[in-house]
């Protein structure tokens, strides 16, 4: 039964990373690899798809059927493929899939952002499952917003932010003036301090909230090197 | 044409139907012919509010329905003049009304009347659209509390995504003497989240319990602080510059130190 752990599907900022273990019978790959999807849930139809398969060795006609059957059922298509096998990376070569041997770049920088030009009033629910999303405005007490990659709030956070919504564990959120109700990162809760509003500090501290060892901590953003940890945490570094 | 103008809030007992009573009569006070409307259909409230719930035969259900014609609906007030209620029907609910009727009736009213003032049912269900549907300007009813800061800000972003072009808020029931012991969100703190123009700040009074229970609003009379702060709102809506005063709270000491002084 623990054949169950050997498909793996993590949310990135461009859409699923799914790895497949080497164990896995190839003629039910495909079965197995649907079902998993299907159990992450309705909300990710038309994601695009970096799958991961070890030292596998598949042929062009059965990479092929598998992106038919991820079209098919989930409107989705494979976009990058990572093999340690020739054969497999020469295989999407022909498809014309993007092909590596390790997943090296942590983030996107080719991710959408969605920008929305103004304050988020109570009860707006802003969210962009591919990629992140940029508030020209604040985010009101009562309102939320949700990416699958970063959050950024150019004004006040008081509502609910998500970054890293697919379980991108390398997504932030930044504001200028942090006053979050709740703060999500990849599964990752944090609250606020219910600290006295009294003593509310005025002006525009920009913050960066992010997760360290599973913990969401918030730092200043002018002080806090992001690009820094952007080297230390790519998905080439986990392997799991 | 009139103005149309619904006061809404979204939570319920913030004061909409206390500063629509109240709005209405100080504009009609300022010689502007003026209509009240209930839209809390099954929930008729202005009527008791204003005192005229014994003078009332037909409401707008029976307008909108066709049953009868809107003059007679119009129930005239005797102490103001220029000032009219149409009520709301008691024994029907919301669902009753239809929007484009509801539509068509307030068109109707801005023909006749320099301003339609309409009370919003609390909520953002049917009854909130119905109401809202053909007004140009909005009053948003806010007391200085979280929970009413927070409907309201979900309001104007409804109010924000309809035809509504003008749109201000009231703060009511502001009590100075809890804003400065820290108890009470200031109108700072209102004015942060909601970001839209302050048309009018109503002090805590007691005098509006009494006014609504014998149903005489405040407005009829000077003297009181709601009152007067109502008639500020009606010149302010009317477009003139109103500076606001500040609600001083006097503690016992500091009025006998007045009196000491000699200065009162």
């Amino acid at each position: 039964m623990n054949s169950r752990k050997s498909i793996l599907v993590r949310g990135c900022t461009g859409g699923l990373f799914i790895t497949v273990d080497d164990s896995i019978d190839s003629e039910e790959l495909n079965d197995r690899v649907m079902e998993r999807i299907r159990r992450v849930g309705p909300e990710i139809r038309g994601e695009s798809i970096i799958l991961e398969v070890d030292k596998r060795s598949m042929d062009s006609d059965a990479l092929q059927s598998f992106q038919m059957r991820l079209n098919q059922e989930f409107g989705m298509s494979v976009q990058q493929l990572i093999s340690k096998s020739d054969a497999t990376r020469e295989a999407a070569k022909e498809l014309r899939i993007r092909s590596a041997p390790v997943y090296t770049t942590g983030r996107d920088p080719q991710a959408d952002t969605v920008s929305v030009p103004y304050t988020l009033r109570s009860g707006e629910f802003k969210r962009n499952p591919r990629g992140n999303i940029l508030i020209l405005g604040d985010v009101n007490p009562g309102a939320e917003v949700s990416a699958s990659g970063d959050v950024i709030v150019m004004g006040t956070l008081w509502g609910v932010a998500t970054a890293g919504a697919l379980g991108d564990e390398t997504a932030v959120v930044i504001t200028l003036n942090m006053q979050a109700t709740q703060l999500r990162i990849a599964g990752h809760y944090a609250y606020a301090r219910s600290s006295n509003n009294s003593k509310k500090e005025k002006g525009l501290h920009p913050e960066v909230a992010l997760l360290e060892n599973g913990e969401i901590v918030v730092r200043n953003f002018i002080e806090f090197n992001l690009l820094e940890r952007e080297v230390k945490k790519s998905w080439g570094g986990s392997s799991s | 044409m009139g103005r149309v103008i619904v006061v809404t809030s979204g939570k319920g007992g913030v004061g909409k139907t206390t500063v629509s009573a109240n709005l209405g009569t100080a504009l009609a006070m300022l010689e502007h012919r003026t209509v009240i409307v209930d839209a809390d259909i099954g929930l008729r409230n202005l009527d008791l509010v204003m005192g005229l719930e014994n003078r009332v035969v037909f409401n707008s259900l029976h307008v909108m329905e066709g049953e009868c014609k809107l003059e007679s609906a119009l129930v005239k007030d005797k102490r103001v003049e220029n000032l009219y209620l149409l009520a709301a029907p008691q024994s029907r609910n919301k669902d009753d009304v239809e929007p484009e009727s509801m539509e068509k009736m307030v068109k109707h009213l801005s023909e006749k009347f320099d301003f339609v003032v309409i009370d919003c049912p609390a909520g953002i269900e049917q009854g909130f659209q119905n109401a809202v549907i053909g007004a140009k300007e909005a009053l948003v009813i806010v007391t200085p509390e979280v929970s009413s800061v927070r409907d309201a800000d979900r309001v104007i972003g409804l109010l924000q995504s309809t035809g509504i072009e003008s749109l201000s808020y009231v703060l009511n029931r502001l009590s100075q003497q809890l804003v400065d012991r820290g108890d009470m969100l200031s109108q700072p703190d209102v004015q942060e989240i909601l970001r839209v123009p302050i048309i009018g700040v109503i002090p805590e009074d007691h005098h509006i319990t009494a006014s609504t229970n014998v149903g005489k609003p405040l407005a009829i009379e000077g003297g009181t602080p709601a009152g007067d702060a109502f008639g500020r709102i009606a010149r302010r809506v009317l477009g003139e510059k109103v500076p606001v005063p500040e609600f001083r709270y006097e503690g016992k000491m500091a009025r006998f130190w007045k009196w000491i002084s000699g200065n009162n």
